[in-house]
């Protein structure tokens, strides 16, 4: 696959729009997940996405097919941008967190519609994937970003240690951390949601 | 070696991987069997890295392309369909949730085109949103996923494409005949989620139909 990308990538290089078009294709999909799952909007996801292909076409230059899959160094472009966002909505983020983290949850929780009871076996389904946001949000960015990576994109180590630029022995300490703090914070809001 | 529970969670993460060596492994299930929080706290583990394999993989919006195209080269789309949908079914990730989500949307898509009697190469952009007619075969394709692959409701794919395409055709005069949380998914602010979007997917019928089953094999030569 990566022989693929390579070709195609050195005609947008030369400036070939459809070789672009073909790129941006490709990849919309993935990149549009991968936003989705940091930030959890899907309005923001969508404009991330652009800007995300808007830096990448922009610095097409400096991939080096010899360092990597194409993909792995999409995601990577993704990521900074999508930490660089994080950090400029921290603000909001932590006052909306501290202050009325209760009354979130349980609006959350609330907001899961009564089910039918053939549609049942789906709507907990969904009720696990607002969970899961929720959970993933309590994290701290680092092990956030380790977790989305590994257990929502399912890459490998590998590349995301190319991804995060950081040694391997530091990607599985995120990894580990990142997946025990989650368990445990699924954990709680489990409980939570019984008590309701 | 006897170990901790605090340096067992140090590896419990990763255990839950498999990618421990041997020598880590089995010190940890000796510590499992005979310590119930560690055993516990790794079924949560196993909980949690099963939630986040189950989470929803969104369909991006018809228009993404779309903007992002404008942006970077400042002009609208110049693939023909052919080429579009063989970019945007291009298995080009090792997940198998990526692979077997396209996958599966273009067996559906060719079998319903087929049905249909449309020849991909002779539609034409203007004529319809190829985006977003695979955007409803994705979530058909969801669908059969979860039902294991085993029962698509071949009229009910039909009825959306159809309706799909007539309203993609205009006279925005003419009520449209869609199933009704379809167009609320659709119509609804930017705001929509993931769980809203798994709603609309259940909208389709996952009941009979044997389309999937004898229809794939010759039809993946459509793409
Ligand atoms: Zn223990």
């Amino acid at each position: 696959m990566t022989d693929v990308d390579a070709e195609i990538i050195e005609q947008a290089r030369r400036g070939d729009p459809l070789a672009w078009e073909k790129i941006v294709t490709r990849h919309t999909r993935r990149v549009y997940n991968l936003c989705f799952r940091f930030v959890g909007r899907v309005d923001q996801a969508e404009d991330l996405t652009q800007d995300i292909f808007v830096k990448v076409f922009r610095n097409i230059e400096s991939f080096k097919a010899e360092s990597g899959q194409f993909v792995t160094w999409l995601m990577s472009v993704g990521r900074n941008l999508l930490i660089d966002y994080y950090r400029q909505s921290k603000d909001d983020r932590m006052t909306v967190s501290v202050t009325s983290e209760e009354d979130d949850e349980r609006s959350i929780l609330d907001s899961v519609p009564a089910s039918e009871p053939s549609a049942l076996a789906e709507m907990e389904r969904e009720e696990r994937s607002v969970l899961l946001r929720r959970a993933l949000d309590r994290l701290a960015p680092q092990l956030r970003e380790a977790v989305i990576l590994r257990d929502l994109e399912e890459l490998s180590y590998e590349d995301i240690e190319r991804i995060l630029k950081v040694p391997e022995g530091t990607v599985k300490s995120r990894i580990n951390r990142g997946r025990l703090e989650l368990a445990r914070s699924l954990q709680k809001l489990r409980l939570r949601t019984r008590e309701i | 070696m006897k170990v901790e529970c605090h340096q067992v969670e140090n590896w419990l993460g990763l255990y839950a991987d498999g990618v421990l060596g041997e020598h880590q492994s089995s010190m940890i299930r000796a510590h499992l069997g005979s310590c119930e929080t560690c055993a516990v706290l790794l079924l949560e583990l196993e909980f949690a890295i099963a939630l986040c394999k189950e989470y929803p993989e969104l369909d991006p919006p018809p228009q993404l392309i779309e903007r992002v195209l404008e942006r970077t080269i400042g002009q609208h789309r110049s693939l023909s369909w052919t080429e579009y949908l063989r970019e945007l079914f291009r298995p080009l990730y090792a997940s198998p949730r990526f692979a077997t989500g396209a996958c599966l949307a273009a067996i559906s898509l060719s079998i319903v085109m087929n049905a249909l009697g449309i020849n991909l190469g002779e539609v034409r952009w203007s004529e319809i949103t190829p985006q977003s007619v695979v955007d409803s075969l994705h979530r058909t394709a969801n669908v059969a996923y979860d039902n294991g692959m085993r029962r698509l409701n071949g009229s009910k794919i039909l009825y959306q494409i159809q309706s799909r395409i007539e309203e993609l055709q205009g006279d925005d005069s003419q009520p449209q005949k869609r199933p009704q949380a379809e167009s609320e998914s659709r119509d609804r602010p930017r705001e929509s989620s993931a769980t809203e979007h798994r709603l609309a997917v259940r909208t389709l019928d996952p009941q009979c139909g044997q389309v999937l089953e004898g229809a794939t094999a010759p039809q993946a030569g459509v793409l």
